[in-house]
This record gives C-alpha cells, sequence and structure tokens, in this order.
C-alpha cells in the first residue's frame, strides 16, 4: 500500500479569525500545546501513516511555516525520493497568480503530483487538530472501491449548521453535500479529508479550471461536480478527538482539552506528534513556583504560580505571578506580580510587573507581542 | 581559524569512581541535566566553537553511545565532508590479550589523523561539563607558536566543591611544566581539565612513537611523559568546568544545575547544548502538585510532590508520592505514596506504591537500570 498514496496539505489559509496569532503566521503555522504548530498534527499524522511523499500549499504569510518544515527533518520525510516539498505559487509564461481557492492550489501543482505518479492524492487541511490513521481510510477506499472518500464526523445537531454537511445513504455512500445548512438532514461534517483516485481528481481539476463560475474549492466546486458525474462516494467515519481551530475560542479550548486527562487526543501515547526541535533545558521550577493542571514545556522557568495552563517554550513566570487558564506562547515573559487570567499570551510578549491582564469572566484575552509573535 | 582543528574525544576513561552508572554505557553516555548525556556537552562545545570535524575514540559498550549518537544529526555532523567519526577498536583474530589503552585504538584508527588537512588537534575526554567557547583557547595556542596548550581550571580550595579525586593538576616548577596528583597541600592550583592542543604534526609524533615503543597504552601518560620535549603552554579557561568522575561529583554537579545561574551558564553560555530529539510532548502536571527547585525535562507526568531533584524525559512519578534529592533518568516510573529522598534511579526503573527508598546524606542510592521494585 505504502507508495499507492501521496498527501497534499493545504497551508496558505489566513485564518483571520484568529486575530494577531495570524498577523504574522499563517494559520497551520501557529503555536500550539506547548511544543507544536497546528500544521505538525497533519504533517505526524502522515508519517506516522506511511506517507512518504508530501506536498505542502503555502500563500499567506509562508515564513513560520517555511523555517518550521525546513527539508523535513523532524518526520523523517528528507528522503531521497518524495518526502516533503513546499509548494507556493509561481511563474509561469502566462504570468504569475496567487491560488485561487484549495482546488485551484492542486491544480496548480498537477506537474509535483504527476511527477510522483500516484495512484491515490490525500488531500488535508494543514490547521486541524487530531491524530488519524490515514492508511485505514486509504483501505477502506480500496476495499470500497470509491472514487472519493471523505472522511467525516458525527457532530452535535445543533452545531451542524457551522459545518459542511454529507448526506449519506446507510452504507454511506454520499448523495449530497451542504454547506453550513439551517435544517441539516445529517450529522456527519466533512472534516475536510479527502483521498481521491489521481487520475479522476486531475479530470475534475481541469474541468473545474475551465469553468470561469467556479470558486475552486474542494467543497463547494469539487465534491459537488464529483456527485453530479454520479462518482461512488463515500463517507469514512472517524471516531475521536478532531477540532478546526479556526477561533480564538476554538483555539483556547482545544489547548484547554490538553489538560483533561480523559481527553481523547493523548499527546502521550505512540502516535507520537513530531516537531522542530529547539534544543533547550528541561524547564525550572523554583521553589516559590506552584504548579497545577499544567502543560509546562522545555525551557521554562517557573517563579510563580500557574494553573489550568500551557506554557511553550521558554516562557517565564516571574515571582508573585499568576497565570491561571491561560496559553503563553513561546518566550513570553510574566513579569512579578502579574496577573493573567483566562487570556492568551502570544510569543515574546512581555506582561509587565504588576499588570493584570484578562478576566475569568467569559471573553478570552489576547495579549499581542510588538514584533506579532513570529519565531 | 579554529575550523584548523580536528576534534578527538577520548573515550578511554577511569570508571572506578562512578562504576554504579557505568556498568551499562561508557561515561560519554551517561545521562545528565535531564536531558542529555555527558558526551552533548563536548560535542556541542566543538561544533559552537567551529570545529566540524570529530573523531570519537570507542573503548566498549558501544551501543548505548551509538544509539544516542547515530549518524550525528543533532549535532549537526551529519556531513559529506568531515562530520563524525567513530573510531572502534580493530578486533584481532588471533589475540594473546586483551587490548587495553586509547593508544591501539587510535593505531587502527590512525589514517584518519593522517589524511585529514586540519593543522591542529584538539584533543579531550567527555568525563567534563561545562560551556566552553575554544576560540581564546586556540588563539593561545596558535599565537604563542605552542605544540602542546594544557587548558586548566583555577580552583581555590573553599570557593570551589570540587571532588579532586584521581584528578590531575598542572604544576611548574623551576619552569617546567608537570602534570601530578592533588595530594591536599595547596590552597589554589589549577586543575588539568585533560583537554589539550597540539600541532597536528606533535601528536603524530607522540602517537607514532609511543605505539612504535610499545610501552604505553594511554595516549595522555605519552604525551605527559614527553612534555619535557616540546614547546609546552597551558591556558586557563574561564568557564566552570566540572569533572564528572565519581558519584559524588556527578551527584555535585545535577545538584549545581539547579542554582539557576549555574545552568543559564551550561546550557546557554557560548552556546546551545545539543542532545538527541525525543518528540515527547511536555511535561504534564496533574491536579495540585508541589514541586520545588527542580528541573523537569519534557514528557512527564507529574502528579506528586518533588524537591530538589533532576527528572529526565518520559517520568511519571504518581499521586502523594514526595521525591527528593534525588536524580530520576529517562523513562522511570515510580507509584503512588512512595516516600524518596537521595536516590538516582537508572533508566526503566519501575517503583511500585507504598515504597520508602533512602540514601544517606552523603552518596546517593543508586537504583540500577530496569530494575523493578514491587
Amino acid at each position: 500500500m505504502k507508495g499507492n498514496m501521496m498527501a497534499m496539505i493545504l497551508a496558505g489559509g489566513q485564518g483571520s479569525r484568529l486575530k494577531a496569532l495570524t498577523r504574522k503566521n499563517a494559520k497551520p503555522a501557529v503555536h500550539f500545546g506547548g511544543k507544536y504548530r497546528i500544521i505538525d498534527f497533519a504533517l505526524s499524522n502522515c508519517a506516522n501513516s506511511g506517507i512518504d511523499k508530501v506536498g505542502i500549499l503555502t500563500q499567506y504569510q509562508p515564513l513560520g511555516i517555511n523555517t518550521h518544515i525546513g527539508i523535513g527533518v523532524p518526520w523523517d520525510l528528507d528522503r531521497r525520493d518524495g518526502g516533503v516539498e513546499i509548494l507556493p505559487p509561481y511563474m509561469s509564461t502566462e504570468g504569475g497568480r496567487w491560488y485561487a481557492g484549495t482546488a485551484n492550489a492542486i491544480y496548480e501543482n498537477m506537474d509535483y503530483i504527476d511527477l510522483h505518479d500516484p495512484q491515490y492524492v490525500l488531500i488535508l487541511s494543514g490547521d486541524h487538530i487530531y491524530k488519524m490513521d490515514y492508511s485505514k481510510m486509504l483501505r477502506a477506499h480500496i476495499d470500497k472501491k470509491a472514487d472519493v472518500t471523505i472522511s467525516v464526523i458525527e457532530v452535535p445537531w445543533e452545531e451542524t449548521s457551522r459545518f459542511g454537511i454529507l448526506n449519506t445513504l446507510p452504507d454511506d455512500t454520499i448523495y449530497e453535500f451542504e454547506e453550513k445548512p439551517k435544517q441539516a438532514k445529517n450529522n456527519l461534517a466533512s472534516m475536510g479529508i479527502y483521498i481521491f483516485n489521481w487520475q479522476l481528481l486531475k479530470k475534475l481539476l481541469l474541468e473545474d479550471h475551465a469553468n470561469e463560475a467556479s470558486s475552486h474549492d474542494f467543497g463547494k466546486d469539487i465534491i459537488p461536480k464529483a456527485l453530479e458525474q454520479e462518482k461512488y462516494l463515500l463517507a469514512y467515519r472517524f471516531e475521536g478527538y478532531w477540532k478546526d481551530v479556526g477561533t480564538i475560542e476554538s483555539y483556547w479550548e482545544a489547548n484547554m482539552d490538553l489538560l483533561d486527562p480523559d481527553n481523547p487526543l493523548d499527546l502521550f501515547d505512540d502516535w507520537k506528534i513530531f516537531t522542530r526541535n529547539l534544543d533547550v533545558a528541561p524547564h525550572y521550577i523554583a521553589t516559590t513556583g506552584d504548579v497545577e493542571n499544567a502543560l509546562l514545556n522545555e525551557g521554562c522557568i517557573v517563579k510563580g504560580v500557574v494553573k489550568n495552563s500551557i506554557l511553550s517554550t521558554g516562557v517565564i513566570v516571574e515571582e508573585g505571578a499568576m497565570v491561571t487558564d491561560s496559553v503563553i506562547l513561546p518566550g513570553a515573559k510574566i513579569g512579578q506580580r502579574a496577573v493573567v487570567k483566562k487570556a492568551i499570551v502570544m510569543s515574546s510578549a512581555t506582561i509587565k510587573d504588576d499588570e493584570v491582564v484578562g478576566d475569568d469572566s467569559g471573553e478570552i484575552t489576547l495579549i499581542s507581542s510588538r514584533d506579532l509573535g513570529l519565531i | 581559524m579554529i575550523n584548523d582543528v580536528l576534534g578527538i574525544i577520548n573515550l578511554g576513561e577511569r570508571e572506578e569512581y562512578i562504576k554504579e552508572l557505568t556498568e551499562v554505557r561508557p561515561i560519554a553516555a551517561v545521562p545528565f541535566g535531564g536531558r542529555y548525556r555527558m558526551i552533548d556537552f563536548t560535542l556541542s562545545n566543538m561544533i559552537n566553537s567551529g570545529i566540524d570535524y570529530i573523531g570519537i575514540i570507542l573503548k566498549d559498550k558501544f551501543h548505548s553511545l551509538n544509539d544516542h549518537i547515530g549518524p550525528g544529526k543533532s549535532w549537526d555532523l551529519d556531513r559529506k565532508t568531515g562530520g563524525l567519526r567513530m573510531l572502534y577498536p580493530n578486533i584481532e583474530p588471533n589475540p594473546t590479550q586483551i587490548a587495553i589503552g586509547d593508544l591501539p585504538v587510535l593505531r587502527d584508527n590512525f589514517n584518519f589523523v593522517l589524511r585529514t588537512s586540519k593543522t591542529h588537534v584538539l584533543f579531550t575526554r567527555s568525563s567534563y561539563i561545562g560551556n566552553i567557547d575554544y576560540n581564546p583557547a586556540y588563539r593561545h595556542h596558535v599565537d604563542s607558536d605552542s605544540d602542546i596548550t594544557i587548558l586548566t581550571r583555577h580552583i581555590i580550595r573553599g570557593r570551589d566543591r570540587v571532588d579532586l579525586l584521581g584528578l590531575d593538576i598542572v604544576s611548574q616548577e623551576n619552569g617546567e611544566l608537570g602534570i601530578g596528583r592533588n595530594l591536599g597541600n595547596q590552597d589554589e592550583f589549577d586543575l588539568s581539565v585533560e583537554m589539550y592542543f597540539l600541532k597536528k604534526e606533535v601528536f603524530v609524533e607522540i602517537v607514532t612513537e609511543a605505539v612504535e615503543a610499545g610501552k604505553e597504552a594511554y595516549l595522555k601518560r605519552a604525551i605527559i611523559d614527553r612534555l619535557r620535549n616540546y614547546q609546552v603552554s597551558t591556558f586557563t579557561l574561564d568557564s566552570d568546568i566540572l569533572p564528572i568522575h565519581s558519584l559524588q561529583s556527578y551527584y555535585n554537579a545535577s545538584m549545581q544545575i539547579l542554582d539557576p545561574a549555574y545552568a543559564d551558564y551550561l546550557f546557554y553560555r557560548h552556546g546551545k547544548i545539543y542532545t538527541k530529539v525525543k518528540d515527547a510532548p511536555s511535561t504534564m502536571y496533574l491536579g495540585k502538585t508541589d514541586v520545588n527547585n527542580t528541573l523537569i525535562a519534557n514528557g512527564c507526568i507529574i502528579e506528586g510532590t518533588v524537591e530538589n531533584s533532576i527528572i529526565f524525559r518520559g517520568v511519571t512519578i504518581g499521586r502523594n508520592t514526595v521525591v527528593r534529592n534525588s536524580i530520576v533518568f529517562q523513562d522511570v516510573t515510580i507509584g503512588e505514596d512512595c516516600n524518596i529522598n537521595n536516590c538516582v534511579f537508572d533508566k526503566n526503573v519501575v517503583v511500585g506504591n507504598r515504597k520508602v527508598l533512602m540514601g544517606d546524606g552523603g552518596l546517593p542510592y543508586v537504583i540500577k537500570k530496569g530494575v523493578v521494585i514491587k
């Protein structure tokens, strides 16, 4: 099975609802969970699923992603044949074009896929938090002889209007796609994870490109087109933790979920999430420090109190400071006696001595740094 | 430029005072500082100083070191030219005696030295920790046109708590340099940190002579015996280098890195210390923990009380357990309601619930690798 399928990770999105977090960084490069960047999940899933050819489509603020991925060493994707490839928009004889949509991004890189000539192509988003074995999904795709397989997750009925919903027959054959329906007929949400037979996808992309009315989007254009052509679209049910961290709230929640020992996404299990290592010392907790229910990464120095929070690499919490229900990104510094409540403190930001930020009433406070948090 | 220097790390080290930790590994592979192995400091110091061609003279117990170093990726030493060379002892087809010492290994791998265009050799061990920039010492070595430069650390008795058992001190009598033992008579002296810069031709000459004479087994001995033949100088390193040659010095040095100022020096002063990546998640503190003056690496799950301790990667410490003044190596699991003081847990030790383990105030109690205490 290995070698048959390559992956294309869409990582060019801005994620504007993440506000300052994505002012200098594409959403997939945003720091997450103490030591990761969001794209590490999709990329590690690929590595763990035995996929060794991965294209990463970048567009918006790519520096963070480029430097993070490099040649793919942390994911063991620095391969002679294949490995990881960063694919930004480019100039051609017809001029330069930005990627006009998710489908267009793949269309523009058909040569790259043809170079490896896979039988199947896996399309992924670089901005979801989950652990998934794509080889099982491919198994289902092959066993059922599907043309397209879309990974779906059951969502609560009251939330169906937030998702792209796939309407299915009892055997999980998809017959309709509805984007954010007001009156949903089903509660299976598309996770934006697709397996296509490459030759079919290529045909669909060429047709889509020729269609000037198209928005060149997988959900809105390619999937309806495949349904229209009566292709066999299979829904592959995923069970487990999956979160699209599209907003400040969901980003904060997904981080807080990691502090729950019963959270179905277990960072400590054998399905490791790989990331670039920053080569810093273990974290140090001083005699004045106190830590309760928290996730602390290497390089931190804690002289104050940390409760229900995540401290990323190299965070310093000074004496007398109190950090609760917060996500502190790499290199941030919390001054003496400062109070941080229900906040996201961006990379390298400084909370001054005695400063009070955030409140635990409801809204999440986002503290941005002067350099906008790019490390 | 220091990239004219060939680095040689000699693992033929004395282990009799630290055998509790070196039964399964050379000193080079002894875990130190929560996520490192001893050799990480030597390798990183060389790399950070600009030395990019390094040979490691292996003695025995290769497995754990090979596992740790691999092709040298973590130190950026997986290079086409230069990089890292492991110098293995040859296996004699008809051995009449067990080869001892580092000279036979060097002889068997001598092309490594002969064929390089590097003009100087930095000959070191892996049993010292510190954050060292070798450039000033190298400049002194070249500017003074020395054949051999011995690097030292200045020690003042009382101020510097260094266990001197079995260590060399550099003495100067009537203008002649010597290396000898400290018998406790001097209040102030220079400790040899067993790091030497040598002109390559001098290094080659000494090794060739010693191998041909066949009387010596150790290169250090061969160098010391020939000091009078060469122009020798010393250079005092401006670094708080600590020798790790006994269980006592290991334990003391470990406790010293709990001083944030020393940790800041050791882990960052002239560059980072690199080590093998483990891809563990951040450390999880479950519920109300009580952790004081402790260094904790990634991948741990902490529920109990930890004080004045060093906790390596992937350690689990259960509820209501108290760990004090201890060093806990990688992947150790300690159950609930335990009381632990003054211990060193080697890798993969498993301690059940309600156990009491205490070392006495001086030497820590060492629980050997993989031991299960149920």
